[in-house]
């Protein structure tokens, strides 16, 4: 799972390409865009962290968020993965698409589940963005959408 | 060629420039470096002055060749660029001193100005990355400017290190905006002036701001973005008012079920580009001597839709894309433009059928709170309007031009005469912007409610304490417009086989 190193991110707004540097530099150097489809970058972000007592191993899983290229002036959308997420009880998680339209992008590289996720979502509003930086916050948002799916 | 600035700038820069010297017999020459950026359009290019570089005691002095400006000051200013996001430049004013109000007219420049203003820039050029605009200005005391910017091509260089004459291209400002809370004052070259009289048409209108009022009407350039209910009303009214130039922008095609609220349109209309007959209404109802269209189809949610825009001296908004207005309201700072927007919500409750909503007008630009902290789109509205058509559910913010396509999502509601009374305020505000007419001092929000038949100021009227877009005022093409791809024109084109 998780794709190609070929995509060049040069073409894109220097505002995205500045957030995917700071994912690679504190987050993971394995970061990469996957795709563009339209205005979204499918952005792989490997290592996220399940936690142990509600999901089974493995504890960190590679994912694709959905980045607006006009990030940080427009939120994230919705995940893609390649397995569905699945907690320990069984539950269903919301907003499950499996084999969505959205996944077409990576599907090649395994992304078959879409998790329609709005940035201000049954969580709340999502944290401000306002600058590159604020890419890490989105790990943490996903982390805790899956904490608390 | 075109020059932006704030008020605030236009008051410090005369503040430097004629500061204590007012009453004075002779006025001692002075100057400031200011640092600039550039906005580039379809067809305008505009420079913005972003700041002036403060300066200390003798950094820049009269001297008998001329005004003086020292190392430390250049120095100072370079530091600035560099310190500033990509595509700062810099512009070398200076002032040429007489009696307050002396000059209507823009300044001249002298022979030994232009010798000295090109020496000096074409040796700070070299200093900047190749893309940072140089240009250099001169304003009189009555706060009139006259700009030039100026290229120098490094491939050209003499062998001794400075530039050859053929090495450098030069290009007047034709006009000057300058941008405050209380209006959009316009310099215009007097050679680029539309000629506007005699016009027996706008007698009753020459009655309220004069000649002179109508002269500035025949000089504007507005673009309109989306043309449906709102937008073909407005394209009628500032036609008939005396504006020199429309740009209308919208992608949509006009359909059976618009044509109860398409102002002119004609029933051979339905199937073509709104922009089409809406820039023949306008054409037809044109009381400008020299009135020109510009109908073009796209989004303003797109670089090339907003790049229509910034050609434009004021834009007027009437579409509900919520990227649209996302972008529209970025640009409207960086780029220094009033921004008015309109837009028309109707609502039916599903209990006793009582019909409910309100129209609301919001200015915003420099000066005026952002149409984000007024509430007239969020940005995850604007997120969500960026999927694909089919994965967009119906949406609640506001809907009055009608211009979404999708076929299975139930229409907005709308009347021509809310229409109108939208197209109405928005035309207000835009008079009240470019001739000071009453309201003169309002700014913000005007609200209608419907179900009550009032209409009130809205309570917003300054953005939010962490709101960045007073930060951006002056930035140009260096600030990161949120354009991308609109996702119902692409479909639309997608089916036209464009």
């Amino acid at each position: 799972v998780g794709g190609s190193h070929k995509f060049s991110t040069l073409q894109l707004p220097e505002q995205l390409q500045e957030a995917i540097n700071i994912l690679r530099a504190d987050f993971a150097p394995e970061t990469r865009i996957d795709a563009i489809a339209d205005n979204w970058a499918y952005v792989w972000l490997p290592g996220i962290q399940f936690e142990e007592s509600k999901y089974p191993p493995p504890t960190k899983r590679g994912l694709w968020v959905r980045i607006p290229i006009q990030f940080p002036n427009a939120n994230p959308h919705g995940i893609v993965t390649a397995d569905p997420i699945t907690p320990l009880n069984e539950h269903a998680i919301k907003g499950h698409n499996p084999s969505h339209e959205t996944c077409k992008p990576v599907a090649e590289l395994g992304g078959k589940h879409y998790y329609s996720w709005t940035w201000s979502g049954e969580l709340g509003p999502g944290p401000q963005l306002n600058s590159p930086r604020d890419i890490l916050k989105v790990v943490s948002w996903i982390e805790r959408r899956i904490r608390n799916a | 060629l075109h020059f932006a600035l704030t008020e605030d700038l236009q008051q410090e820069a005369l503040r430097i420039l004629f500061r204590e010297q007012a009453g004075d017999a002779f006025r001692a020459e002075r100057g400031f470096i200011g640092i600039i950026h550039a906005g580039n359009g379809e067809v305008r290019r505009t420079l913005l002055l972003r700041s002036i570089v403060s300066q200390e005691e003798r950094w820049v002095t009269e001297t008998p060749d001329g005004l003086k400006f020292s190392a430390h000051y250049f120095s100072r200013a370079l530091d600035l660029v560099a310190d500033s996001p990509k595509g700062a430049g810099i512009l070398l004013v200076h002032c040429h001193p007489g009696p307050e109000g002396e000059f209507p007219r823009p300044p001249r420049p002298s022979h030994p100005d232009l010798h000295y203003e090109r020496l000096l820039l074409s040796h700070a050029s070299r200093a900047l990355p190749e893309t940072s605009p140089v240009a250099a200005g001169i304003v009189s005391p009555s706060g009139m400017w006259r700009i030039r910017e100026y290229v120098f091509s490094r491939q050209l260089r003499a062998p001794r290190g400075l530039f050859r004459k053929s090495a450098e291209v030069y290009q007047d400002a034709m006009a000057i905006r300058i941008l405050g809370d209380q209006g959009l004052f316009l310099q215009r070259d007097s050679s680029s002036t539309a000629s506007t009289f005699p016009n027996e048409n706008q007698d009753s209108t020459l009655r309220l701001w004069g000649e002179e009022g109508q002269k500035i009407l025949a000089n504007v350039r507005v673009g309109i973005v989306g043309v449906g209910g709102v937008g073909s009303i407005l394209a009628e009214f500032l036609a008939r008012l005396g504006v020199g130039e429309l740009v209308l922008l919208d992608y949509d095609l006009l359909k059976k079920e618009n044509f109860n609220r398409a102002l002119g349109a004609r029933l051979s209309d339905i199937g073509k580009p709104k922009v089409k007959y809406v820039g023949r209404v306008a054409r037809n109802s044109a009381t400008s001597k020299e009135f020109r269209v510009r109908a073009l189809r796209g989004s303003s949610a797109e670089r090339s839709g907003l790049a229509a825009m910034l050609d434009c001296d004021i834009v007027l908004n009437a579409s509900d894309s919520a990227p649209g207005r996302q972008v529209l309201d970025h640009a409207s700072y960086a780029h220094t433009f009033p921004l008015v927007d309109g837009g028309t919500v109707f609502a039916v409750r599903s209990t006793g059928g009582d019909i409910t909503g309100k129209s609301q007008i919001t200015e915003a630009g420099p000066g005026r709170p952002c149409l984000e902290c007024s509430g007239v789109y969020s940005r995850e509205e604007a997120t969500l309007a960026r999927e694909e058509p089919e994965i967009q559910g119906p949406t609640p913010y506001f809907r009055s031009g009608n211009t979404q396509t999708q076929d299975h999502t139930p229409r907005a509601p709308s009347v021509i005469s809310n229409n109108g009374l939208v197209a109405s305020v928005m035309v207000q505000r835009f008079l009240k912007t470019i001739l000071g007419f009453p309201p003169k001092h309002a700014l913000g929000q005007q609200r209608y409610y419907v179900d009550q038949g009032e209409m009130l100021w809205g309570p917003i009227r300054k953005c939010q304490d962490n709101c960045p877009k007073a930060s951006w005022i002056g930035l140009g093409d260096s600030h990161p417009v949120p354009v991308g791809i609109d996702p119902f024109w692409k479909r639309m084109q997608n089916q036209d086989g464009r």
